[in-house]
């Protein structure tokens, strides 16, 4: 148990935190540009 | 002599270098206050994820988590962790929609607790959220991190300081969040290479063998889910992720963002995110434990340096600067979002409503800039006075849950009277004040637990029960403010 809870962890940590920074990289364009047009 | 080699330095350095460019590209984009404190209320949810969980998760879980798992093991998960995901579940699905529906233009708690009850309330609330913002127990851990390292810990501080006050003074939330950003993957990137690696270190999974056997119950406590603690010490803990329903920068972040799903999927997202960092401190801590029951680190190893240890025993050259820079990311993403906040509470919730109705922003501008590094240095200082990083934190989040937590949530739930705000804060404020004064003039100093136990016959009272002992005085004297006290709003 204590295996599998450490590897879910290690997959969000490392994979899952990389993915939600691609993310904000993605939101931050639009974000700006719609500062830029205020 | 240091543990870093030059390559660790130079990662680190680049990391501290990026942090202050990004705050001087940012403070160009800022032209009011609201774009300063709120980040012109435009925050989405992948934003709001990173700067929710790295800047809620400082340096206090990750070295103070792995202290706690050292000593006691996974009760630190089972108890001290997992009552928070329930109380931020609450938070997401209940309290956020409610804030952004009622209270419109607010951009700090205190702004909710005066548009109940009044400026009284509102300057007692901001002394709590003050108390509870100003990053103590991130300063204590980069003093940690210094004397880890071999830096002098004043020139350590010094720098660690300067960087985050500039890149915040300069950028306010902006930079906060997107520094923040970086600061999230870095510090998760960090622990997710560092835990099978430590694992592998202390020679893989068997490890829980060597774990200690307590000799009255003949089991290994650290493997437990109550870690064999008494059962008041565990509602104790559990009651302290009440503070997630009053958390000044869960307010913030409500308000800066662009719409109310934003933040709601953030902080169910964030769920994810904190129960892996959780559980990843916590074994680090764990691991620290058995590698000293098998004299692989030294017996006299203190908790609080039990992670910090294990990585630099364990890790190569590189990855030693990544993680040094996982945990400084850690420690600073807390610093500037939590100065930014305590500066906000002196200067927007109680110089302008107070002493200065008609500030103008650029007043309110400069001065919460300059009071980010006044908070700063406070915390440093303020760090000193605490042994355990745990009690640092016990003190701030009972601080805040005894003076805000009752007349929030009852304003946020219900219709009380003008004066119950009032009276529950103050009688909050009050009741921690007796609380530590009590503890530490008739406690006794524990050489065991590092910690003032209080004990009465057979009761024993820690600081980790003030939540315990205040609440129900801030509970009751809000019920007689409101029976007792003015109109109704």
């Amino acid at each position: 148990m204590m295996e599998l809870v450490t590897w879910l962890s290690v997959l969000i940590l490392g994979p899952g935190s990389v993915t939600i920074f691609v993310w904000f990289l993605f939101s931050l364009r639009g974000v700006f540009d719609r500062d830029d047009h205020t | 002599m240091s543990p870093l080699s030059r390559l660790d330095y130079v990662i680190v350095g680049l990391y501290l270098a990026g942090m202050l460019a990004l705050g001087a590209v940012i403070s160009t984009r800022v032209r009011a206050f609201k774009d300063y404190f709120l980040a012109g209320g435009a925050l989405t949810t992948p934003l709001l994820v990173c700067t929710l969980v790295s800047s809620y998760y400082g340096i206090d879980v990750t070295l103070g988590t792995s202290e706690t798992g050292y000593y006691y093991g996974v009760v630190a998960w089972f108890w001290y962790s997992l009552p928070y995901y329930f109380f931020i579940a609450f938070a997401a699905l209940v309290i956020a929609p409610r804030l952004r529906r009622r209270y419109g233009g607010a951009m700090t708690l205190p702004d909710v607790l005066e548009r109940h009850y009044g400026i009284e309330t509102r300057v007692v609330g901001a002394i709590g959220c003050f108390i509870y913002s100003a990053p103590i127990i991130a300063m204590a851990g980069i003093m940690t991190l210094m004397e880890f390292m071999g830096v002098p810990k004043g020139w350590g501080l010094a720098a660690s300081i300067g960087i985050c006050a500039a890149y915040t003074s300069m950028g306010g939330l902006w930079a906060d969040a997107i520094s923040d950003t970086v600061q999230f993957v870095l510090m998760c990137v960090s622990l997710a290479i560092a835990i099978p690696l430590a694992v592998n270190w202390v020679g893989g999974w068997e490890f829980v063998e060597s774990l200690p056997i307590h000799s009255e119950t003949n089991a290994r406590h650290h493997l437990l889910h109550h870690g064999g603690l008494n059962v008041w010490m565990l509602v104790a803990w559990s009651l302290t992720g009440i503070t997630i329903l009053v958390e000044p920068a869960f307010y913030q972040r409500v308000f800066a963002a662009q719409d109310t799903r934003s933040i709601q999927r953030a902080l169910l997202v964030g769920i994810l995110l904190w129960a892996s960092y959780d559980w990843g401190a916590t074994l680090l801590g764990i691991i620290a434990r058995a590698a000293v029951e098998q004299g692989l680190l030294e017996e006299s190893l203190a908790g609080k340096e039990a992670l910090l240890t294990v990585c630099m025993e364990m890790l190569p050259t590189g990855l030693r600067g990544l993680m040094i820079g996982g945990i400084l990311a850690a420690a600073m993403s807390q610093i500037d979002s939590y100065s930014l906040l305590a500066s906000g509470n002196v200067v927007y919730d109680i110089y302008r409503p107070v002493f200065n109705r008609n500030a103008s922003d650029r007043e309110l501008l400069v001065l919460t800039r300059l009071g980010v590094f006044l908070v700063m240095l406070a915390a440093a200082l303020m760090s000193l006075m605490f042994e355990r990083m745990r009690d640092a934190w016990q003190f701030m989040a009972s601080v805040m849950a005894a003076v805000v937590c009752v007349p929030v949530l009852a304003a946020i739930f219900g219709r009380p009277r003008q004066a119950a705000g009032f009276w529950g804060a103050t009688g909050g404020l009050v009741g921690i004040v007796a609380f530590y004064a009590l503890l530490v003039s008739l406690g006794e100093w524990d050489m065991d637990e590092q910690t003032y136990v209080w004990r009465i016959g057979d009761i024993e009272i820690w600081s980790d029960y003030a939540v315990i002992c205040t609440l129900p005085v801030s509970l009751a004297a809000f019920v007689l403010g409101h029976f007792l006290g003015g109109r109704r709003r």
